[in-house]
């Protein structure tokens, strides 16, 4: 069979509770497995523990920030291979600039993306040789 | 013997002409020249040549004193207008609100105002002095002090270029002056004689109000636009999964996404109004009209407000309020928006199922509200920066992200301007209790 059909987990890291149900949603239907984090602290701990396939990364949180928390991925054997998609806003640009010397895979833009296209990304990011 | 006599009468004679006419001689030696010859030109003798050419000599003295009296009349006249109209150039230059120099080729001071003196220091008030040394100039850009061809107004004077700077141009020069450092918006006019500079003119002032209002309002326009992108990404994203599901979507939690849709809106609304409340308190358009308010009114008609929250949450409302009870005196906006700030605080820092306790106070001159919650509380080092703009502690912006940072500052500037006062105590997790007094009515 050509579909591959290997189940990706996915971890959503975002301080935003209704952002983080809608996403979580939405990929748990296109058949992810799905765990949440509601700041950089709790992301982390998930990430080193459950090894994620990608971690969609929000970058403005309480107690640890999405920067310090990719930093501190980074830094880690099993956290320099996970993707990452950071999640922001416009005002946040320099900040991205860093974290994409940092290692993160690319970022979005929440406000210019729907949901569709943001599975869309993260499929094509986990499964490159797969036509779009 | 006949000789010696018409010798002796000759000399008579001239003796007696000379005597006639030495009076007014002896006037024209002390500068008056009015002496009158004419009688004693005749008769005919051998000095009437002399006393005719004497005569027209002192018409011709007179006439000439006559003009030049006139033109000293005319020039004293001239020089009274001159100095009238110097006094007034000068009243006005030194009523100007802006700072005025002037300098000559060589760019030494050769005018100062009496707001340049006001703003540069006394030293400013020596002439001839070069600009450089007492118009210290900063470019924010270097840090800097500019001097020689690096100093604008050195550079415009010897380029004969205009050149001004202010609020909208990308340099930003500061004056450093005694212990003070501003920022000034000025223009540097060089002083033409056709082709040639012969000096300059420098008009400048202090635009430290407008440039942090320039920066408030900046500051406003960013925090805004990146508060509303949250509630923007979730009406969004919801709206999204409503209209095309992937899967199909139970009712229930339909119904979930819409609420979650409402709620998105709703905080966009209060933001928008936190924000205009706050934009128009920094420009000023706000204008209270004080009326005779029942406060315990304004309590009851903003509770149903929060009804859903407090469901929510599990929290009970305790009031005591003072059966004595007089009227305030306050603009009914201010107050509902005082006490809803206050309330909703109270409420979205409120741990589930705590207490909020209101109570109005009948005082001497005013009333007094005192609104307390047993939740999160205020961390100590925050305590001096709670009623700022864009303020939230960090536990605040935990336990609710969907706060403005504008309420209190809202709120502050509400009480302050209705002639009350408003503090607080509180401390991490012990809750917080809000005060606030308002004016009564004589």
């Amino acid at each position: 069979m050509a579909e591959n059909t290997d189940v990706y987990k996915l971890l959503i890291v975002d301080d935003e509770a209704p952002l983080l149900q809608i996403l979580s949603d939405a990929f748990t239907s296109e058949g992810f497995m799905v765990r949440t984090a509601a700041d950089g602290e709790e992301g982390l701990a998930q990430a080193l523990d459950w090894h994620p396939d990608l971690i969609l990364l929000d970058i403005v949180m309480p107690k640890m920030d999405g920067m310090t928390m990719l930093h501190k991925l980074r830094a880690t054997e099993e956290g320099k291979k996970i993707a990452v998609i950071l999640l922001t806003n416009l005002s946040d640009s320099t900040k991205v600039y860093d974290a994409l010397a940092n290692g993160a895979f690319d970022f979005l833009v929440k406000a210019n993306w729907s949901i569709k296209d943001i599975v869309r990304e993260v499929k094509s990011k986990l499964q490159p040789q797969k036509a779009a | 013997m006949a000789e010696t006599t018409e010798l002796e009468n000759y000399k008579k004679h001239i003796r007696d002409r000379i005597a006639a006419v030495s009076p007014v001689f002896a006037k024209a030696s002390v500068g008056d020249f009015s002496g009158d010859l004419s009688e004693i030109l005749e008769p005919e003798d051998d000095l009437t040549e002399l006393f005719v050419g004497t005569q027209l000599l002192l018409e011709s003295i007179r006439e000439t004193i006559a003009d030049l009296e006139a033109t000293v009349a005319a020039l004293r006249e001239a020089n009274e207008k001159i100095a009238t109209e110097e006094a007034r150039v000068e009243s006005i230059l030194n009523s100007l609100g802006d700072g005025l120099l002037g300098v000559d080729k060589d760019c030494r001071i050769n005018y100062v105002n009496r707001p340049a003196i006001e703003m540069l220091g006394d030293k400013a008030l020596t002439l001839w002095q070069d600009i450089s040394s007492v118009f210290l100039l900063e470019d924010e850009a270097t840090g800097k002090i500019l001097s020689g061809d690096q100093h604008p107004i050195v550079f415009s004077v010897r380029g004969g270029k205009q050149m001004t700077a202010n609020l909208a141009s990308k340099e930003k020069y500061y004056l450093h002056a005694g212990r003070d450092r501003v920022r000034i918006a000025f223009t540097v006019t060089p002083i033409k004689k056709g082709e040639e500079t012969i000096g300059g003119t420098v008009i400048f002032r202090d635009i430290t109000g407008e440039s942090n209002l320039d920066r408030a309002k900046s500051e406003l326009v960013e925090v805004a636009s990146h508060q509303l992108r949250t509630p923007l990404s979730t009406v969004k994203w919801y709206a999204d999964a409503l209209i095309s599901p992937v899967a199909q979507l139970t009712a229930d939690r339909q119904l979930n996404y819409l609420k979650k849709i409402y709620q998105a809106n709703e905080r966009m609304i209060h933001l928008v109004n936190d924000l205009l409340a706050a934009s128009n308190l920094e420009i000023g358009t706000v204008s209270l009209v004080p009326e005779l308010i029942d406060v315990s009114k304004v309590l009851e008609d903003t509770l149903p407000d929060l009804a859903e929250q407090m469901i929510e949450k599990k929290l009970t409302i305790e009031k005591k309020i003072d059966p004595n009870l007089s009227t305030a005196v306050i603009d009914p906006t201010a107050m509902r928006t005082i006490m809803q700030n206050l309330l909703s605080n109270a409420v979205r820092y409120s741990l589930e199922g705590q207490q909020i306790q209101v109570e109005l106070k009948n005082q001497d001159n005013s009333v007094l509200l005192m609104i307390r919650d047993g939740g999160i509380g205020i961390p100590k080092q925050f305590h001096n920066r709670v009623f700022t703009r864009l303020f939230r502690a960090t536990n605040a912006r935990s336990a609710a992200p969907d706060g403005s940072g504008l309420g209190l500052y809202i709120t502050k500037a509400m009480v302050e301007r209705s002639g009350g006062q408003v503090w607080f105590e509180s401390d991490e997790n012990q809750g917080a209790t809000f005060y606030v007094t308002i004016p009564k009515g004589e």
